[in-house]
């Protein structure tokens, strides 16, 4: 099945050269070249209508149809070896410690802009910089309890952090469902290796947010608030709500009274002591935020500055995850920690700094522009594929707004190969076959009573040839992540 | 001088209504030349009270009423000393321009333009007439903005609106307090220099009862920083520095961090909204004082306001369903913000 397979001048994440695969790909590459392309086919059909029937879908709101689509699966597992695995554990704890830290001191001391590590006018002029926040004890300082650090492989092999989500980071459920869906479509295969188990994240998560309830709450209640039906991840919101066994509510279904967050029952009002919220601050309590907003909870945010509900993730940790603060994690990770990265960053130059701005706007054509205010894969123009209209209007709106641009050459993804149905594929005949698709990889971290990164992540591909841009919503699919136990036994 | 102070807020509804949630910003500012002595909170229905510092160190009173109700009564009686301020800031140092890179930070907060406080181009003609030199002082030159608003700019309610934008004022070339400070603070912003709003009472000058518009209101001025001092207040609606008969109740970057009362509430009932406020110069400092004291408001111990500030009819608003899709039904709930305007 792999004859054909195009190796190219990227970094392949299975095979070194054509034919020869790396040595935790050995096995899975021996048991698909002995199946025949129909059988695996069938599969793949299989987890399709696994996935539809489990109803595990996604919503793209560009799309004016507005259907709900499944989130394409390529069964192609991507395996990452257990030391690797480790050199990500490490850089991944010591990443979200900094960032917990860095929103805790600009809340609070501001030391990191008092010592001008960081430029106060970067902070200020942040749209998620959440004054209302400046001076608020959060539950055991944790404001970042959740987080999804994007990591991408350049042609090196090298890892690097393409951008953390520390706001409220999907993805989650579909790793633990497409695990699901790969041990019975692959069972045998699945079998051959010794991967970590996955499973357990629901239970760690329940764990962080129990971690952080107010003292007063011995048996603390804890509920998943999503925006409601029609939000993208509500299908994650419900998968979470059920694994966890919590409740699952929308914003008319609390209300505060004295300072203290209740949920309507058929029994009566019930405190309510943790909230993993799915909303975006601006939407969370319209007496302090977005008064238009009909999906918070008026009064919320006076609950949780007396310390009687914690929100995870804490409200205002937009800052940390800000694109235009990116680059200066490593920084924080000196300032804060006095240790070196263990992961490094991709290099960003920062639109509102003179020198950085007259370099991009010189390099239009060989960087990637992103907005600092949107996620997702919009407001992005990746500026060797774009047309000079593109380019242009990117440049005004760079010179325009500064401070809401950044710009990072182009990353050369690292590839994996993929199922591809015949359409758009290299080789002319049409046929189905296997071919490099760049992939990322996002793993997902829990900040609680200990650290835990979850042993795999979320890993995209980007389904269209050549595309360099893995999310969901503009095309992307996913795989199942395998981190395997240790070398000897894979 | 020592004064007393009572102001008084009822809201009312023309229906029941439910979940009522307010934050209340009446709390006089403990400050170097203001002195809270006492601040009695008094609440018709009564519920549990919390308070917090906002990030500005204006004390924040919230409560929710949860029941059924049809009207919010609110009544809050504060003694407070204050102190003539003995500076002159024609007298102080500091000269403009100011050299931005030498402020603290955080008053990056207060340069920028914002919320109704717009650049617009007509700050640049009347900069112009402000004929600023290099060189000259902050005091002189805030003085002569003080002077250039009060010439070109007349008093007049029902001209603007709460949610009024400076360019309104500049249009019109009319409005009230609200409106000058507003603009006054445009203006400074447009010189580079911080400037903060204060929303607070004024008392009325015995001896200049014509000036200060005669009796006691609920008022807006601003103030601007001085590197050397601090904040020193500026009046341009009365064209004078903040003196003692000026009482801070909280301080924000423009009207939308101080209203002294705020709130959601749910049903479709419309609201209306009267306020008072009267203030008298006591001779001795009474003997039943409390720092912070929390009460029932007893119907029938009521007196009714003395005289309405203005009474303002809300709409009802059609709200948008936030990350959802258009296509998503309207949630069965009205949330209306209860706010009134400053008067003077």
């Amino acid at each position: 099945m792999f004859e054909q397979y195009h190796v190219g001048n990227v970094f392949d994440e299975m095979f070194i050269e054509p034919g020869k695969p790396r040595r935790h790909y050995a096995p899975i590459v021996q048991r698909l070249s002995d199946m025949d392309i129909d059988a695996f086919e069938r599969r793949r059909r299989m987890a399709d209508v696994l996935f539809r029937n489990q109803g595990i879908t996604f919503t793209v709101y560009s799309d004016k149809r507005g259907v709900e689509k499944i989130f394409p699966f390529d069964l192609v597992p991507r395996i990452i070896p257990a030391d690797e695995w480790e050199l990500l554990e490490r850089g991944l704890t010591q990443r979200i410690t900094a960032l917990n830290l860095f929103c805790q001191d600009i809340y609070h001391e501001q030391r990191i802009l008092r010592e001008k590590i960081i430029d106060p006018y970067l902070i200020y002029a942040a749209k998620s910089f959440r004054r209302e926040m400046i001076g608020v004890h959060v539950p055991k300082n944790v404001y970042i309890h959740i987080c999804g650090t994007d990591l991408v492989r350049g042609i090196d092999g090298k890892y690097y952090v393409l951008e953390d989500n520390g706001r409220t980071p999907s993805g989650v459920s579909y790793v633990l469902e497409n695990r699901a869906v790969m041990k019975r479509v692959f069972p045998a295969v699945f079998n051959q290796y010794r991967v970590r188990a996955i499973e357990d994240y629901p239970y760690n998560l329940l764990h962080t947010m129990r971690y952080v309830a107010p003292v007063h709450a011995i048996d603390p209640t804890c509920v998943i608030l999503t925006p409601g039906i029609y939000n993208s991840a509500y299908f994650e919101h419900t998968f979470l709500a059920r694994q966890m066994g919590v409740d699952l509510v929308e914003g008319q279904d609390l209300v505060v009274e004295n300072g203290f967050v209740y949920m309507r029952t058929t029994a009566g009002l019930r405190r309510v002591d943790v909230i993993y919220r799915r909303l975006d601050d601006d939407f969370l309590d319209p007496l302090c935020f977005r008064e238009d907003s009909v999906l918070g909870v008026a009064g919320l945010m006076n609950a949780y500055r007396v310390g009687n509900v914690a929100l995870v993730n804490a409200v205002g940790t937009g800052v940390a995850d800000d694109k235009a603060i990116y680059p200066f994690v490593p920084d924080m990770i000196r300032f804060y920690l006095s240790q070196e990265p263990i992961l490094e960053n991709v290099p960003t130059y920062i639109c509102a700094r003179e020198e950085d701005r007259k370099y991009v706007l010189e390099n239009l054509d060989k960087l990637v522009v992103k907005s600092t205010n949107e996620s997702g894969g919009y407001g992005m123009l990746m500026g060797h594929q774009a047309t000079e209209s593109q380019r242009e209007e990117f440049r005004e709106k760079i010179l325009k707004e500064p401070r809401d641009f950044i710009a990072q050459p182009v990353v050369e993804l690292s590839q994996h190969p993929s199922f591809c149905d015949g359409t758009n594929v290299i080789s002319g005949d049409g046929s189905r076959c296997f071919e490099g698709r760049r992939v990322d990889l996002r793993p997902y971290i829990l900040y609680g009573e200990k650290v835990i990164v979850m042993p795999g992540g979320l890993t995209r591909v980007a389904l269209r040839r050549g595309s360099l841009v893995v999310n969901s919503s503009q095309g992307g699919g996913s795989k199942d992540t395998w981190v395997l136990e240790d070398e000897e036994q894979s | 001088m020592l004064l007393k102070i009572t102001h008084e807020t009822e809201l009312s509804y023309n229906e029941p209504i439910v979940e009522s949630v307010m934050e209340l910003r009446m709390f006089p500012r403990q400050e170097n030349h203001q002195h809270r002595l006492s601040f009695e909170l008094k609440l018709s229905p009564y519920s549990a009270v919390n308070s917090y510092f906002d990030w500005l160190g204006n004390t924040v009173h919230t409560f929710t009423v949860n029941q059924l109700h049809q009207s919010i009564r609110i009544r809050t009686t504060s003694v407070v000393e204050t102190e003539r301020m003995m500076l002159v800031p024609e007298a102080l140092p500091d000269t403009w321009p100011m050299q931005e890179n030498k402020l603290d930070y955080r008053l990056w907060d207060f340069l920028q333009f914002g919320g109704p406080v717009v650049a617009s181009d007509a700050l640049a003609d009347l900069s112009r007439a402000l004929a600023p030199r290099n060189g000259i002082r902050i005091g002189e030159l805030g003085q002569r903005m003080i002077r250039l608003i009060n010439m070109r700019f007349e008093y007049e309610k029902g001209v603007t609106t709460s949610a009024s934008p400076v360019t309104e004022i500049l249009e019109h070339r009319k409005g009230v307090c609200q409106d000058f400070t507003h603009l006054f603070i445009a203006l400074a912003r447009y010189l580079k220099i911080p400037a903060r709003y204060v929303s607070g009472l004024l008392h009325p000058d015995d001896t200049d009862r014509e000036r200060f518009r005669g009796y006691t209101q609920t008022h807006a001025w601003a103030e601007l920083y001085f590197p050397s001092t601090g904040w020193i207040g500026f009046d341009p609606t009365n064209s004078c520095i903040a003196g003692e008969n000026f009482v801070k109740v909280a301080v924000g970057r423009d009207y939308r961090d101080v209203p002294p009362n705020k709130g959601l509430y749910r049903g479709n009932a419309k609201e209306t909204i009267q306020a008072s406020v009267h203030s008298e110069v006591l001779q001795t400092i009474p003997s039943d004082l409390f720092p912070e004291k929390i009460a029932p408001l007893s119907t029938s111990a009521s007196q009714k306001p003395r005289f309405f500030l203005r009474t303002v009819n809300s709409h009802n608003q059609d709200h948008v369903q936030q990350q959802q899709q258009e296509k998503s039904p309207l949630v069965q709930q009205q949330q209306q913000q209860q706010q009134y305007r400053f008067d003077l």
